[in-house]
C-alpha cells in the first residue's frame, strides 16, 4: 500500500509539472505577454518605437519603394525605426516574422501578407500580444470578418482608370473589334489582382459598349515579367491573326512582360496599346526614347503607401489617434511625356 | 569508386581516451561538429544579444523555436537521406500538397481533425514511395528524381487547391493546440521536432535498420554484398522523407490557419539540404547526425532572426545563408584530407 502510493507521488510530479507548463493556445492575453508591449490603447510609446514592415514579394520593386518610403516617414518623424523582412510567397514565413517581431516587442506591426487567408490567425497573434496591427496593399480581416486598418490603393478603382485610359486611346486609333484582342494577365488567385483586372474590363465596356468590346484572353501569370513573357508568347502563337492588341494587367511586370512578347512575337509597337499599373518599369522604355507598345500607366507609388502607413501607425502610437480603417493612395495616370513631373522612380 | 564506409555512429565515443588525453575523450564523445556548431551559435547569439537584447527574451527565443520546427523537420529528414547517399529535394512541395489536403479534408469532414491530418499523412507516404519507386525501378538519379517531382507535387498541390489557400483550423481546438499550445512551457511545434528527431535518431543509431542506411550510404556494394536488401532500405528511407514533410505539412497548416499550396516549397527544399549540409552529412553519403541537423537548423534560425532583429537588409539573408554553408562545407572537406585534384567526390 505504501509503496503504491509512493508510485503515486512519484507520478503525480511530472504529471503536475506538465499541467503547469501546458497551454491550449486559445488563451487570449488581456495585455503583452510574450515580452510585447501593450499598445492597443495607442499614447504609451513615448520613446523611441519600432516598427515592423513585413512585405511579401519584398524584391520586387514597387515594394522595395514602399520600405523607403516607410524610412523615409520614420526618419522625419525622429526616434522611429522600421524593421522590414521580405515575406515572399509564403503564408509560413509570415506567421513566423509576425512571431519574431512581437516576441522581440516591436511597437506596431504594418504588413502585407503573402496571402489573405493568413490574415486571421497574423491579427490574432498580434492582438493577443496587444500589438496593434495595419495591412498595408492587401486587405486582412480576422476570423468573425473585421477587417484591420487598411493603407494601399482601392483595387477596383485602379483598375477602373486602367481601362478608361485603354478605352480613350483604343477609340483614337479607331481598331475594329474583330482585328483587336484585349490580353489581361495576371496572378489569378490573388483577389487584389482580379479586383483591379475585373475592373478594368467593366470601365473599358462602359466607355466603348460591349459591341465594341474586343475578345478578351486571359492570362495566369505568377506577376513576374519572364512569366507574363513567357505566357504571352504562347498565347500569340495561338492568335497570329490578331492584329491589335490592348494589354492590362495586375501591375507593371505583367503589362511589360507581355508587351515584350508582342513585339518580340513581330507585334509593331504602332499596334499595341499597353496600360500599365505602377509605371516603374513601363517607365524605363520612355527614359530610353524607345518606341513602345507601353502607352501609359497608371502611377502608384509604394513611396507614398509606406510614408502613410508608417505616419499613421505612429500616430496612433504617439497622440492616440485611432488608425483609419481605410487610408487610400493617389493615383495618376502617366505616358512618356508627363510621367517625371509626376515623380516616377525610374532606375 | 566506392567510398569507404564511414562509422554507423559519427558522433559516437571510442572507448579509451589514448593520447589526447580526457579533453579529446570528450570531443570525441560530443563531436567535432556539434561542438563547432554549438560554438558558432553561441558567439553569433552573444554577438547579436549585444546589439539588441530582446534577443535574450524567452518570447524571442521561442519564435526561433517555432520558426525552425519546419524547416528542422525536413532537415532532419533529408539527414536521413544524405546518409544513405541521395538526395530529396521534393520534400518541400510533398509538405505544400500535405499542407492544402489538410486544409481541404478539414473543410469537407465538418472539421474532422484527425481525419485531415491521417489523409495527408498517407498522401505524403505515398509521395516518398512514388519517389522510391522512381529511383530503384525507373533507375534514376534521387536528385533528376525529386527535381522532378519537386514540380510535380506542387503541381499537384496548386491543381488540386486551383491555386487557393483551403479551410481555416485557426478555430480549431486541436489545430491551435499544435500552433499556439505549450506542453511543459515549450511550445508544441517545438515538442513535434523535438519527438520526431528523437525517433529518427533512436532510428539511425540503435537499430539495425540504421546502420544499414549508414552502410548503403558508405558503400552499397560492401553492403548489399553482406546481406543488406539495399532497395528496401532505399524504398524506407523516401518514404520516411514523405511522411516527415507530409508532418511538416500539417504544421504548416496548423500555423498558418489554412491548407497553403506553396509554402513549403518557397525555397523549403533548399533550407533542408542546408541544414543536412551544415550539419555535416556528407553529401557522397555514409556520415551525418541528426543531432548536428538540429544544431544547423537553430544556427540557422539564430542567424536569420538576429538578421532581422538588428535592421539588416533582408536580401542579405540569402547572401549570410549561401556564404555560411560555403563556409561549413569547404571546413569539412578540407578537414577529410582529400586531394585537392579535379573535381571534388
Amino acid at each position: 500500500m505504501r509503496k503504491h502510493k509512493l508510485v503515486a507521488g512519484v507520478l503525480m510530479v511530472p504529471l503536475a509539472a506538465l499541467m503547469i507548463g501546458c497551454s491550449s493556445g486559445q488563451e487570449s492575453p488581456a495585455t503583452g505577454g510574450s515580452g510585447a508591449s501593450d499598445n492597443t490603447d495607442g499614447k504609451d510609446a513615448a520613446g523611441p518605437i519600432e516598427i515592423a514592415y513585413l512585405q511579401k514579394q519584398g524584391d520586387q520593386q514597387y515594394f522595395v519603394d514602399e520600405i523607403t518610403g516607410a524610412k523615409e516617414a520614420a526618419a522625419a518623424l525622429g526616434d522611429v525605426t522600421i524593421t522590414s523582412a521580405d515575406l515572399g510567397d509564403d503564408a509560413n514565413k509570415a506567421v513566423s516574422e509576425v512571431e519574431a517581431a512581437i516576441a522581440r516587442g516591436v511597437q506596431g506591426i504594418i504588413i502585407v501578407v503573402p496571402d489573405q487567408a493568413v490574415g486571421p490567425n497574423v491579427i490574432k497573434l498580434a492582438t493577443d500580444a496587444g500589438i496593434p496591427i495595419m495591412a498595408s496593399d492587401d486587405a486582412i480581416s480576422d476570423d468573425q470578418g473585421n477587417a484591420a486598418p487598411f493603407t494601399g490603393f482601392n483595387g477596383t478603382d485602379m483598375g477602373s482608370k486602367v481601362g478608361e485610359k485603354a478605352a480613350e486611346l483604343y477609340q483614337a486609333a479607331g481598331w475594329a473589334p474583330a482585328d483587336t484582342r484585349i490580353l489581361a494577365s495576371w496572378k489569378q488567385d490573388l483577389t487584389v489582382c482580379t479586383d483591379r483586372v475585373d475592373g478594368a474590363i467593366a470601365k473599358f465596356t462602359e466607355i466603348v459598349g460591349a459591341g465594341n468590346t474586343p475578345e478578351v484572353i486571359e492570362v495566369g501569370t505568377d506577376n513576374t515579367p519572364t512569366n507574363a513573357q513567357d505566357k504571352a508568347a504562347a498565347t500569340l502563337t495561338a492568335n497570329a491573326s490578331v492584329k491589335h492588341w490592348i494589354v492590362w494587367g495586375c501591375n507593371d511586370e505583367n503589362t511589360t512582360g507581355v508587351t515584350t512578347a508582342l513585339q518580340n512575337g513581330g507585334v509593331a509597337p504602332g499596334d499595341i496599346i499597353s496600360v500599365g499599373l505602377g509605371a516603374y518599369l513601363a517607365c524605363k522604355d520612355w527614359a530610353a526614347g524607345q518606341e513602345s507598345g507601353n502607352k501609359a500607366a497608371l502611377y502608384i507609388s509604394g513611396i507614398d503607401v509606406g510614408k502613410a502607413a508608417v505616419n499613421a501607425m505612429v500616430a496612433y502610437l504617439r497622440d492616440g489617434v485611432p488608425l483609419p480603417p481605410e487610408t487610400i493612395a493617389d493615383t495618376h495616370m502617366v505616358d512618356e511625356t508627363n510621367y517625371e513631373q509626376s515623380g516616377v522612380v525610374c532606375t | 569508386m566506392p567510398n569507404p564506409v564511414h562509422a554507423p555512429t559519427p558522433t559516437a565515443a571510442t572507448p579509451t581516451a589514448g593520447k589526447g588525453g580526457q579533453f579529446m575523450t570528450v570531443v570525441r564523445r560530443l563531436g567535432l561538429e556539434n561542438i563547432s556548431l554549438v560554438l558558432a551559435i553561441t558567439v553569433l547569439a552573444l554577438l547579436i544579444g549585444s546589439q539588441n537584447s530582446a534577443f535574450f527574451r524567452s518570447s524571442n527565443i521561442a519564435a526561433i523555436g517555432n520558426y525552425v520546427v519546419i524547416m528542422g523537420l525536413l532537415a532532419v529528414v533529408e539527414t536521413v537521406v544524405v546518409i544513405m547517399g541521395g538526395i530529396d529535394i521534393s520534400v518541400g512541395s510533398v509538405a505544400g500538397l500535405a499542407s492544402v489536403l489538410a486544409g481541404m479534408v478539414y473543410a469537407a469532414s465538418w472539421g474532422n481533425w484527425w481525419l485531415s491530418m491521417l489523409i495527408p499523412l498517407a498522401a505524403g507516404l505515398l509521395c516518398g514511395l512514388f519517389n522510391g519507386v522512381v529511383v530503384v525501378f525507373g533507375r534514376i538519379t534521387p536528385l533528376i528524381a525529386t527535381l522532378a517531382t519537386l514540380s510535380g507535387f506542387k503541381g499537384l498541390a496548386q491543381l488540386v487547391s486551383n491555386g487557393r489557400a483551403q479551410g481555416y483550423t485557426g478555430a480549431d481546438a486541436v489545430y491551435t493546440f499544435i500552433a499556439r499550445g505549450k506542453v511543459l512551457f515549450i511550445p508544441t511545434l517545438v515538442w513535434v521536432l523535438i519527438i520526431v528527431a528523437a525517433l529518427i535518431h533512436v532510428l539511425l543509431r540503435y537499430t539495425r535498420v540504421g546502420r544499414d542506411i549508414y552502410a548503403v550510404g558508405g558503400n552499397d556494394t560492401a553492403a548489399r554484398l553482406s546481406g543488406v536488401n539495399i532497395n528496401r532500405r532505399i524504398l524506407f528511407v523516401f518514404v520516411l522523407a514523405g511522411g516527415v514533410a507530409a508532418i511538416a505539412g500539417i504544421l504548416i497548416t496548423a500555423r498558418t490557419g489554412s491548407g497553403q499550396p506553396v509554402s513549403g516549397s518557397q525555397g523549403m527544399e533548399m533550407l533542408a539540404v542546408t541544414g543536412a549540409a551544415l550539419g555535416g552529412a556528407a553529401l557522397r553519403g555514409g556520415k551525418g547526425s541528426v543531432v548536428s541537423t538540429i544544431f544547423a537548423v537553430i544556427l540557422l534560425g539564430v542567424l536569420l532572426n538576429g538578421m532581422t532583429l538588428l535592421g539588416i537588409n533582408p536580401f542579405w539573408q540569402n547572401v549570410a545563408q549561401g556564404a555560411l554553408l560555403i563556409a561549413a562545407v569547404v571546413i569539412q572537406q578540407l578537414s577529410s584530407g582529400e586531394r585537392r585534384v579535379g573535381l571534388p567526390k
